[in-house]
């Protein structure tokens, strides 16, 4: 994938385009509002990272300048504001998500890929598979080899959400933000709960685990091998 | 203070001007116009005992006339007179060369011949015909003297009061001066101890009432208020260098153990999975720190929207059930969804307080309590004006005399120190009632805590 950062902090630029390039991407960098906006004007980006204030013109400007192209590339913002309002305010300004700093590499690493993916046209899948899984989502059913598995509808979304994100790592706060839609903090890790839940039900007797812990970062749904 | 500067001396200083010039003016008025009157009188008087003298004079000559002047002017009498002839010696008391006016009507300084006294006097002079073709000049006159001193009595009254008051009114000045300054001496000593730290100086009162009485009122108000803040923001330190030191020590102790050399690599990168679950919880109480900071400043109230509570109520439930039933509690939520419980909200700050007290209800009730009917309720009452969410646990409770202590930022009571957690829970959940103009109650449970968080049904926004 083709990423364009848009950071002035040089450290800060420096440790994405680094962490990017080790996740498999190429990275452009530009250090200030203007520079950023040409090069993403200019096209050939798979997903934007766009910090919201910077030197000449602000992030948000940014956002709504290439909204208005009309340019559909995927931004994800990066913002030091962390509530829920400066959240609402990107959203509105044209992004596809919002990252908070400091944030995990982990969460990052997952986010850019969420949106690179959802930049290719998304085919309306009605059954995502992973190993002998099979989730239908019409018939609302839940298949693991020859066995049909009872899943409360909340997990059935739990899963669905990690099985269209299947090889990617899901995070705790990207689960809360889209099975439950909450962009807050729940105290506990009231998510490993659930996870646990679902775990029992797909991988509890069967040989081949599926739904696989990240340490230190989140989930991941695969097929063969921890 | 300078004697010049100072404000109550100068306010009195220009009364007395003012009130000494006005006093002059009225009394010079009082004076003229008693002058006035008497010379008015003492005229007429002349005029009739001039009339007087023209009838004698006409009915029985020159001599008679004398002779009536002289008895009318006799010693003890008011009038004095004078006459004079051409060619003949002058009669009466004024000798006429002393009286330079040609007027009808003079006042004029003339000595008497027979006193040889010098005198004041007001005069009416008349020209009688005689018959042998000569003129006799005739002045009939009242002396005045006393009039004269009347009005200087009066000047000197009134100049001698203009100073009396202009003394008084200096001292009174002074005195207002001394007085005030004690007062506001007692609030510039005050506010000198509390500029060099001692913030629990008030100003002392007296029971007047009176402006600055009021003020000082004020004043201690606003002192006592800041000490509170002050010393909430000393707790909210203590507690976040507790809070975060133990978490940051814990951090450095692990990368500490990782570094050493006789460790595989499945034991650092372990290690390292803790290191980082340890810096999203310092994160994350960061996190929480600036919103209930921001949150007392009214940020959050831009993105309220009609949120459905119950069903807000109920999904967060839901995303506790598995813990719950983790740790053996049954929760029950006796919740009816209704159209009445849509209110004006911010969903995603509503949502993270009743997820808090949520969290709080199952943390704190211990495990396998057993209680009928369950060890958490969680429900929503409609009263006329307010929408209340309330849950209820069976854990230790709290005490009554810390209920209000607790909803303040970074409070953690002793005994709960050990379990995880911000601290920052309920402190959080009533920053939100707050900025929905609603507010948290805490009540007893028997046993077990009653947490209530209280919204108005139409939130001002």
């Amino acid at each position: 994938m083709r990423l364009l950062v848009i950071e002035d902090d040089a450290d800060v630029a420096a440790f994405l385009a680094k962490s990017l390039r080790e996740a498999g991407h190429t990275v452009d960098v530009a250090n200030d509002g203007d520079t950023g906006f040409i090069l993403a004007d200019a096209g050939g980006y798979d997903v934007l990272l766009i910090d919201r204030m910077l030197p000449k013109r602000d992030g948000l400007s940014i956002v709504q300048g290439l909204r208005a192209k009309p340019d559909r590339t995927p931004v994800l913002i990066l913002s030091a504001l962390a509530q829920v309002d400066d959240r609402v305010k990107g959203l509105r300004a044209g992004g596809d998500d919002y990252l908070t700093k400091p944030f995990a590499y982990s969460e990052l690493i997952a986010r850019v890929d969420a949106l690179a993916r959802r930049a290719a046209p998304e085919e309306q899948t009605t059954r995502y598979v992973v190993g002998d899984l099979v989730l239908d989502r019409l018939a609302r059913r839940v298949s693991r080899g020859a066995n049909i598995l009872d899943l409360q509808q909340r997990e059935f979304r739990l899963l669905e959400f990690l099985m269209r994100h299947a090889g990617q790592v899901v995070t705790r706060t990207m689960l809360l933000e889209h099975v439950w839609d909450y962009h807050f903090d729940p105290q506990t890790n009231v998510i490993d709960v659930h996870i646990s839940r679902l775990r029992s039900k797909i991988d509890k007797g069967f040989d081949t685990p599926l739904l696989h812990t990240v340490r230190g970062a989140g989930y991941i749904m695969r097929a063969g091998g921890a | 203070m300078k004697l010049a500067s100072s404000l109550p001396l100068r306010v009195t200083l220009a009364a007395v001007a003012g009130i000494a010039v006005m006093l002059s003016l009225l009394i010079a008025l009082i004076g003229a116009a008693a002058n006035r009157t008497l010379s008015e009188r003492t005229l007429d008087a002349l005029d009739a005992e001039l009339a007087e003298a023209r009838a004698v004079f006409t009915s029985d000559g020159l001599d008679a006339l004398t002779r009536h002047l002289d008895r009318r002017t006799a010693a003890g009498a008011q009038t004095r007179y004078g006459l004079a002839i051409s060619d003949a010696a002058p009669r009466g008391s004024i000798a006429m060369t002393d009286i330079s006016s040609t007027t009808d009507r003079t006042v004029f300084t003339y000595t008497d011949t027979r006193t040889g006294r010098s005198h004041l006097a007001a005069g009416r002079r008349a020209l009688i015909p005689l018959a042998d073709g000569r003129t006799a000049e005739l002045l009939l006159a009242h002396d005045i003297d006393d009039q004269q001193r009347l009005a200087r009595t009066i000047q000197m009254i009134a100049l001698a009061g203009t100073v009396a008051i202009a003394i008084g009114a200096f001292g009174f000045g002074l005195h207002a001066r001394r007085k005030l300054l004690s007062r506001v001496g007692a609030i510039t000593t005050t506010s000198r101890a509390i500029m060099t730290g001692d913030l629990s100086q008030r100003i002392a009162r007296d029971a007047s009432r009176d402006e600055i009485d009021q003020m000082a009122d004020n004043l201690n108000g606003m002192l006592a208020r800041i000490e509170e803040l002050m010393q909430a923001l000393r707790d909210v330190t203590d507690n976040i260098a507790h809070d975060l030191r133990t978490p940051l020590n814990r951090l450095r102790l692990i990368a500490e153990d990782a570094l050493r050399p006789d460790h595989g690599t499945e034991f650092t990168s372990d290690a390292l999975g803790r290191i980082i679950e340890e810096a999203d919880s310092l994160i994350k109480t960061f996190n929480a720190m600036l919103l209930v900071a921001r949150l007392e400043q009214g940020v959050g109230a831009e993105a309220f929207e009609a949120v459905d509570v119950s069903r807000l109520v109920e999904d967060t439930a839901d995303l506790y059930m598995p813990v719950a039933e983790d740790a053996r509690l049954r929760v029950v939520v006796r919740v009816v969804q209704s159209a009445n419980h849509t209110i004006k909200a911010n969903r995603q700050l509503l949502g993270q307080a009743i997820a808090n007290l949520i969290d709080n209800a199952i943390k704190y009730t211990p495990p396998n309590t057993r209680r009928a009917p369950a060890d958490v309720i969680i429900g929503i009452q409609t009263k006329t004006d307010t929408l209340e969410i309330s849950v209820e646990d069976s854990g230790p409770g709290i005490a009554p005399e810390d209920r209000a202590r607790v909803l303040k930022r970074f409070v953690r009571l002793e005994k709960s120190r050990s379990l995880p957690g911000t601290g920052l829970g309920l402190s959080l959940a009533a920053a939100v009632a707050r900025l929905h103009h609603g507010e948290i109650r805490l009540e007893d449970n028997a046993p077990g805590l009653r947490a209530i968080l209280v919204l108005p049904r139409t939130t001002r926004a």
